[in-house]
């Protein structure tokens, strides 16, 4: 039962922030075919802020405050890095100069966190101790984080369902030329989902920096893990990826209790590359129509 | 106009002032002072350390010491009269990164002695060039694997990961626990120590209850440990690479409510990263491995060279000596390393890898003099310049004094 409680809560809190990056991804991508490389870098972003601005004790509304504020901060500061990658492509996502740009802004970033906050790790206090369930006692963030997934799922349906802006960012997903033509200010947009996709990771940061191994080179492995996660779900499929991050996070955890810990990042690019073999558009994508 | 014999003149006297200059330069450059062409020279120590990337915090530790030490030699005069100066290169503790450092250091910078790396994969990965180069080096490396047949002029300040092992097993059998379970990190160091651990269980008759492995900086170490908890043992043996993920393991020992006591390789005792994730109160059943000059028995003292250095590298980086404290054996070991490098070149007198190694191998034994660690004890069976005998077992939770632990074997 103890194998069952950690499996499920530890599991699917980690697959959590799979899910979470692989959304703000996935909102990225949908709108201009980019795939941010700095990803990563913005969710340890979010956790330094709650390890420089975060009380020793704070109070839940201290927390929820102070997590707003650095939401809002880290979507403003990826929207800036949106603009410089989103400069010299002029709109079109033919160039690839994305891959140079985003990965540039990762090691700037890294390179800043380095000379201001030095190389320790960035160590965060839980602020809201444990519960118990299943006979082991797991830490509430999990749930909290798992709560957040959700949360962000359902917050970015009813955008993209629901305001102008959203549906207009649905058309650039399914056609970004004829979305311009239409008169669809196709630079702004993108700029948007910049924005959107950095309130997602730096909430990610700073509500599961306790949890998460922050230091200044971790945001590589934030990044992989929701890659895998958005691969696996279907690319661009918010609901892939909300399904995917959790069952690879199980799918992490399970392999420990099977074959060892060695296997644990093993088992998630094996499962990686047999939904690439067997379904290349993920297990929630569709085949996309080639135009010829 | 000028005349033809002031023209003359002026190129007689500037002939002769020519003379002059060339007689004076060549009397300043002649054979009677061969030294001091030699000493203009300064003596490229090539540092190949992480400044970035996971192990970023023990590779910034690290330089500190070797500064310090370059600034203690440079004081007395250099290595054979050249001052030492540093080349650094930043290996973000990445093999591939160590491979294309160790080829600028030697063929670029032209370095005289290498000072890294300090993981066990990155030295697996450039010994082939420094062996090919004749160029000695000492790394911060622990794993077994490293025999002088692999770096045959290569040593390295840290304790061997196997004989860590085998004090772990033997503090075991002491306690008289028949039952350990094994958990290591991924790391090169991890799975060679993790070898050994298995083998001197084995010899013991001690039973395996359990082995586990976790990634370098993973957070949640739980599911191991459940999956060890399972098998009842009376002990749980750790090999770590960071204080941090020890921090990690006590926290998630906690959840499991898994009181049983932790002994741990030298990763286990950085005592301050390891309060930070877990608390004090976590670390009170852990002991871990390190240098015996850092170690207090209740009824002995702290060495006095143990003071001083401490009270030096404090002087010497006084901003900096927060950050340095959980790691003091290990900068003193360092330290210590680059002072071995001074005796090792003047000594051979050459810095050509294969006669400074043989040099080491011969009198390494005669080193201790002024050397936190006094016990040098490199030979042609092993290229780990402190061995057993300048290993203790301390309780990290247990700190007397800044980066001195109580021992644990006393």
């Amino acid at each position: 039962m103890e194998e069952l409680g950690i499996t499920l809560v530890r599991g699917i809190g980690e697959g959590s922030v799979y899910a979470l990056v692989a959304m703000s991804m996935n909102v990225i991508f949908n709108a201009s075919g980019i795939l941010n490389l700095a990803q990563g870098e913005f969710v340890v972003l979010g956790g330094l802020f709650a390890l420089l601005f975060l009380p020793t004790a704070p109070g839940t509304a201290v927390w929820i405050g102070l997590g707003i504020a650095v939401t809002l901060a880290v979507g403003a500061m990826m929207a800036v890095e949106g603009y410089v990658v989103l400069l010299p492509l002029r709109s079109s996502v033919e160039q690839h100069s994305w891959l140079v740009t985003t990965l540039a802004a990762a090691v700037i970033i890294q390179s800043l966190i380095l000379i201001f906050q030095g190389p320790d790790p960035i160590v965060v206090d839980n602020p809201f101790g444990t519960f118990d369930f299943l006979g082991v006692s797991h830490p509430i963030l999990y749930p909290v984080l798992t709560g957040l997934a959700i949360l962000t799922f359902v917050g970015l349906r009813w955008f993209q369902t629901h305001t102008l802006l959203g549906l207009t960012m649905n058309a650039l997903r399914q056609d970004l030329e004829a979305a311009r033509a239409a008169g669809a200010s196709v630079r702004r947009l993108q700029l948007s989902s910049f924005a959107i996709a950095g309130l997602i990771v730096g909430a990610t940061g700073f509500f599961g920096a306790p949890l998460l191994g922050l230091s200044q080179s971790a945001g590589i492995s934030f990044a992989l893990n929701g890659f895998v996660a958005a691969v696996i779900g279907g690319l661009g499929n918010q609901l892939g990826a909300l399904i995917a991050g959790p069952a690879v996070g199980m799918l992490s955890v399970l392999s420990i209790f099977t074959v060892g810990g060695e296997f644990k990042q093993a088992v998630a690019f094996a499962l990686l590359i047999g939904v690439l073999l067997l379904r290349p558009e993920g297990v929630f994508g569709r085949p996309a129509a080639r135009r010829v | 106009m000028i005349s033809s014999r002031v023209l003359r003149r002026t190129t007689s006297a500037l002939t002769a002032l020519a003379a002059v200059l060339v007689v004076a330069a060549t009397a300043g450059a002649s054979p009677q002072k061969p030294s001091n062409a030699t000493a203009a020279q300064p003596f490229k120590l090539g540092l190949l350390l992480p400044l970035t990337g996971p192990l970023a915090l023990p590779g910034s530790r690290i330089r500190t010491a070797v500064q310090y030490a370059v600034s203690e030699i440079n004081r007395k005069g250099g290595v054979r009269g050249r001052r030492i100066t540093l080349v650094t290169v930043d290996d973000a503790a990445d093999p591939t990164q160590d491979v294309q450092g160790v080829t600028k250091l030697i063929n670029q910078d032209r370095v005289d002695f290498i000072f890294g790396p300090i993981t066990s994969d990155g030295m697996l990965a450039v010994v082939p060039f420094e062996t090919r180069a004749k160029k000695a080096a000492i790394g911060v490396v622990g794993s077994p694997r490293l025999t002088p047949s692999v770096m045959r002029y290569g040593f390295s300040v840290l304790l061997n990961a196997g004989e860590q092992a085998r004090k772990m097993v033997a503090y075991a059998a002491r306690r008289r626990w028949t039952r350990v379970a094994i958990l290591h990190d991924s790391g090169e160091q991890g799975k060679s120590a993790n070898v050994v651990l298995r083998q001197q269980l084995s010899n013991r008759r001690m039973t395996i209850t359990g082995d586990q492995e976790y990634n370098v900086g993973a957070t949640d170490m739980t599911a191991q440990l459940l999956s060890l908890k399972g098998g009842n043992p009376q002990a749980l043996l750790l090999f770590p690479t960071s204080g941090t993920d020890v921090g990690r393991v006590l926290l998630g020992m906690q959840q499991l409510d898994m009181d049983i006591p932790v002994v741990g390789g030298y990763g286990a005792h950085f005592g301050a990263d390891v309060a930070r994730v877990a608390g004090r109160p976590a670390m009170t059943r852990l002991v871990a491995t390190t240098y015996a000059a850092f170690g207090k028995c209740p009824k002995g003292g702290v060495p006095n060279l143990t003071k001083s250095f401490v009270n030096g590298i404090r002087r010497f980086n006084p901003d900096g000596f927060g950050t340095l404290v959980p790691a003091l054996d290990l900068a003193a070991a360092v330290r210590d390393g680059i002072w071995v490098m001074k005796y090792a070149v003047e000594g051979a007198r050459s810095t050509s890898g294969d006669k400074v190694a043989a040099w080491l191998e011969r009198n390494s034994g005669k080193l201790g003099r002024g050397l936190v660690n006094p016990k040098v004890t490199a030979n042609r069976n092993s290229h780990f310049l402190f061995g057993p005998s300048s290993m203790v077992l301390v309780r990290p939770g247990s700190e007397v004094s800044p980066g001195v632990y109580a021992r644990a074997d006393c």
